[in-house]
């Protein structure tokens, strides 16, 4: 573990990224103490104000500080995303495990139908999965875990095919181990690592697909603010108030850009065969 | 070549029977009365009775089934709730437009990526190729309604020079197509590049300078040809994806296109509509799947001369 | 014997590699000629920069790769070329290249371009470099994969590399090289990656070629066995330096320098009937980052004094037309 940070934090992109990153959940974590004002205090003799010294980022139709919904939107980001990709992974990498290590018919047909999904967009996917699950922060959870789910099937059935030729898995079965007592002790400490990186990988399209659903109104709804969907109400007032453009859009760059960029160090670091032509 | 043409053909005919089928458990599988729905929250128990009857609700589960198969084979997907046309009405003009728009945004993405791709990975490490690798992943970073919002708040407000929505002359394609299509430009140019600079690894580039080959030549001619391979099956994955980020372009751009229709019919419960939306959407995806499979078989003298 | 002007002269050749990991020099030191229509064979395990040297007579050095000093002269008949002195993307290395000097590789199914038809790849060599047209072009390939021995020529043109075997594909590299008549072909190891008979048919092919063609060879590789068979002249590589040089007979009946002995060694014999065992060299060659000082191959010869780890050796004359780099011949240091 100290090897990983060590070899890390030779990548200064990576490290700077990182420490961004940290901050952005930093504010997420402790968004209801470091609001400047009520992010859903509405005041209606301070609507459209642009950006002042009371509230840096402008007031909204309601007369709500920008800057504080945004960092509570912060908070409600990292909450679904986190959520959703814990959600894909533990649906799609317990399966991809057990048809991958199991074979047969099974895995024929799951795979079939797993590529079958893979031929839509997620974002498709989460739109379909919302109408059944509802506009909520929990639907969205669901919809967009659901919608990314296949990719970690695939991935997870591939590394667990190679995993599975492995000596030492022929010897737990000739000492007569059970497939559970295999997938969880021998392949899931061997494929934990391609996984995981693949997980913060997917991070920066949860983020991405998460806000494209609330600006299409069918995410978080308001007045829980959410980056998406604060740009959704900024189009209706582009003409007389602008700015309201900048806070969510400037938060939504800044955290896909540090996410992406932790992820591409994290796959470098623990694959340095990787680097030699980039 | 044929064998596979014909086969991934027919394979659509299981792929449409099963999308009807999830199209109606989805339907089944929304909380709530299905003849509530239908009628509208407000409407008297009669009307809803009625149309429970009209629309077979009463019956078991599997007698519905039967009669919707039957009713979608005749090409009858219902009637929308808001303005009781059929829901082909409404859809298939709507699947035009959105498929200028998806092929017109695909087409400006594929041209920017070869060439910034290309050109990239000739200039390999060097000012250019950082220069381009830093805008594109600023593009992939930024989603296509940030992109759309400033590119109306600029070009549409601030200068003037381009209408806001609507989809009645080439101005109004302008703003849409180059917002949809830098998106994927930026996803698209870094796999290019990728895949060149892979290409441009190999042996037999070697051999090409060793003939003597101008580099333009070397590039554009033996690398390219290999890495189009690659590259079209990514076009593809892109044509996909641009279509599914046209729903929120036509969003921001009030484009009279599918993606549109499918999301307000969501908003306003107007389920025949989504159902539809759904179906031909699906459809299409298959569709371009299919072709994106032929054409890297085309592609690949490997596959195509067996 | 009366002196011919060389074809190539090497002259203190040096490349580097800078990489994350270190300056690698994978040339350090390099002095050979190569004269009109004689085999240079170049002998060396991998790693000792002979690849690297050919790549270098070609301009084919790119980074992290530099030319850090020397100079590679093609005599021409209107004058001398620093090869080490051209852009190595411009005009004039690519007028040589094809015409002067031509290359053929190790790999042939992945030195030859997989999406394109071998016939085509021969046609582009010629007209890279030749006026004439598509179709003049067409038949001259064709009669050059007919020369080098591929039955069909017509029908194999429009083939693609992964519908040739092995040998046919290297042949047809060979023809790919020899379109243009070039004066030098450099093959890097071109038999390595083929079975043993069809080694045979294709060092058969250039030998007949070379005849035929007048060309002069610069062939690398780590086996001597085909050294013998192919080569006038042979020089011995390690760790980017040479550290012998001689005609090929010479360089058999009297190896001068340990490393060579070394391979000589071991080499199995058919027709030694004492059984002799067949000597391995201890050790295995440093890293080509390792600096070291002295002799490179101290660490791993048999008879190595105190001044070898000191100092480095140069090339001095042992025998006729003979030099090796070794303190051994040398009278005092």
């Amino acid at each position: 573990m100290t090897d990983f940070f060590r070899r890390y934090s030779r990548d200064k992109v990576g490290v700077f990224f990182g420490v961004l990153l940290l901050l952005l959940y930093g504010v997420a974590l402790t968004a209801q103490w470091i609001t400047p004002a009520d992010p859903m205090a509405v005041n209606l003799r301070e609507v459209f104000s642009p950006p002042s010294a009371k509230h840096w980022l402008g007031t909204d139709q309601f007369g709500r500080d920008i800057l504080s919904r945004v960092i509570l939107a912060t908070q409600v980001t990292v909450k679904v995303t986190s959520a959703a990709c814990l959600f894909a992974v533990l649906t799609g990498v317990p399966i991809g495990m057990f048809v991958g290590y199991r074979g047969g018919w099974i895995e024929q047909l799951t795979m079939r139908a797993t590529d079958m999904l893979l031929i839509f967009p997620i974002i498709m996917l989460a739109i379909v999965i919302v109408v059944v699950s509802g506009p909520t922060e929990t639907g969205v959870i669901v919809a967009l875990g659901m919608a990314q789910a296949p990719q970690f099937v695939r991935i997870t059935r591939g590394v667990t095919l190679s995993v599975k030729e492995e000596l030492y898995v022929e010897a737990a079965i000739a000492a007569g181990s059970g497939w559970l007592h295999i997938l969880a002790r021998h392949i899931w400490p061997n494929i934990s690592t391609p996984i995981i990186v693949q997980a913060t990988l997917t991070l920066p399209v949860f983020v991405l697909n998460a806000s494209a659903l609330s600006y299409l109104g069918l995410g978080v709804q308001p007045p829980t603010p959410e980056w998406g969907q604060m740009l959704n109400e900024a189009k209706d007032h582009l003409i007389n108030a602008p700015y309201l453009i900048v806070g969510p859009a400037a938060a939504l760059v800044v955290f896909v850009l540090s996410a992406n960029l932790v992820g591409d160090a994290v796959k470098e670091t623990l694959n340095p065969k990787l680097k030699k032509r980039k | 070549m044929t064998r596979l043409i014909v086969g991934r053909l027919l394979f659509m005919v299981p792929a449409a029977f099963l999308l009807v089928s999830f199209l109606f458990a989805l339907f089944h599988l929304i909380p709530g009365d299905p003849a509530v729905m239908l009628a509208g929250d407000n409407a008297p128990r009669s009307v809803v009775e009625s149309i429970r009857q009209a629309y077979g609700f009463d019956q078991p589960l599997h007698v519905q089934y039967g009669r919707y198969i039957a009713k979608v084979a005749q090409g009858d997907l219902g009637i929308s709730n808001y303005t009781r046309d059929p829901v082909v009405n409404s859809v298939i003009p709507r699947i035009i437009n959105t498929a200028q728009l998806a092929f017109l945004s695909m087409l400006f993405a594929m041209v920017v990526s070869l060439l910034l791709g290309c050109v990239s990975a000739m200039y390999w490490n060097r000012p250019l190729d950082k220069f381009v690798t830093v805008v594109s992943l600023l593009g992939i970073c930024t989603p296509v309604f940030v992109t759309g919002l400033l590119g109306i708040y600029f070009f549409s407000i601030y200068l003037g020079w381009l209408p806001i929505s609507g989809m009645s002359s080439w101005r109004h394609f302008v703003l849409p197509v180059i917002t949809l299509g830098s998106f994927q430009a930026a996803v698209l140019t870094r796999m290019v590049r990728s895949c060149m600079v892979d290409a441009l690894g190999k042996d037999y580039i070697t051999t090409a300078r060793a003939k003597g080959a101008p580099e333009f030549l070397v590039v554009f001619k033996h690398a390219l040809r290999n890495a189009l391979l690659p590259i079209v099956t990514l076009f593809g994955l892109g044509l996909g994806h641009t279509l599914g980020g046209s729903v929120v372009t036509e969003t921001i751009f009030n484009w009279p296109g599918l993606g549109r229709l499918m999301v307000n019919s969501i908003l306003t419960r107007d389920l025949p509509i989504t159902q539809g939306a759904i179906f031909f959407f699906a459809m299409i995806f298959i569709l371009v799947n299919l072709l994106v499979d032929l054409v890297y078989a085309w592609v690949d003298p490997r596959i195509r001369y067996d | 014997m009366a002196a011919v002007e060389p074809l190539i002269e090497v002259k203190g050749l040096k490349v580097h590699f800078h990489t994350e990991d270190g300056v690698a020099r994978a040339v350090d030191g390099v002095d050979f000629s190569i004269a009109p229509e004689r085999t240079l064979g170049v002998v060396g395990e991998s790693g000792c920069g002979k690849s690297v040297t050919a790549r270098a007579v070609m301009g084919l050095i790119e980074p992290p790769g530099r030319i850090v000093e020397g100079e590679i002269l093609l005599h021409r008949p209107d004058g001398v070329v620093d090869i080490c002195g051209l852009d190595t993307r411009g005009r004039e290395i690519r007028d040589i290249r094809g015409t002067e000097i031509a290359m053929i590789f190790q790999e042939p199914m992945t030195s030859l371009n997989p999406v394109f038809k071998i016939g085509d790849q021969i046609v582009e060599a010629i007209l890279l470099h030749e006026r004439m047209t598509r179709n003049q072009a067409r038949e001259r390939a064709i009669d050059l994969l007919a020369a080098v021995g591929i039955p069909m020529p017509r029908q194999r043109f429009d083939h693609f590399p992964h519908q040739l075997s092995g040998g046919m594909r290297q042949r047809a590299m060979i023809a790919m090289a020899m379109s243009c008549n070039p004066r030098l072909l450099i093959a890097d190891e071109p038999t390595t990656a083929l079975d043993v008979t069809i080694q045979a048919q294709v060092l058969d092919l250039m030998n007949a070629l070379r005849r035929d063609f007048n060309t002069a060879i610069m062939f690398i590789t780590h086996d001597l066995g085909v050294i013998a068979g192919m080569a006038d002249d042979v020089v011995v590589m390690y760790l980017g330096k040479i550290v012998e040089s001689a005609p090929v007979r010479e360089i058999f009946r009297h190896p001068k320098h340990p490393y060579t002995q070394g391979l000589m060694g071991s080499i199995p014999s058919l027709t030694d009937w004492n059984a002799r065992r067949l000597t391995a060299i201890e050790g295995v060659v440093p890293s080509p980052f390792a600096q070291a000082q002295g002799c490179g191959f101290a660490p791993r010869c048999p008879h190595a004094m105190e001044v070898c780890r000191t100092r480095s050796p140069d090339l001095l004359k042992v025998g006729p037309s003979h030099t090796a780099a070794c303190f051994l011949y040398q009278a005092t240091p």
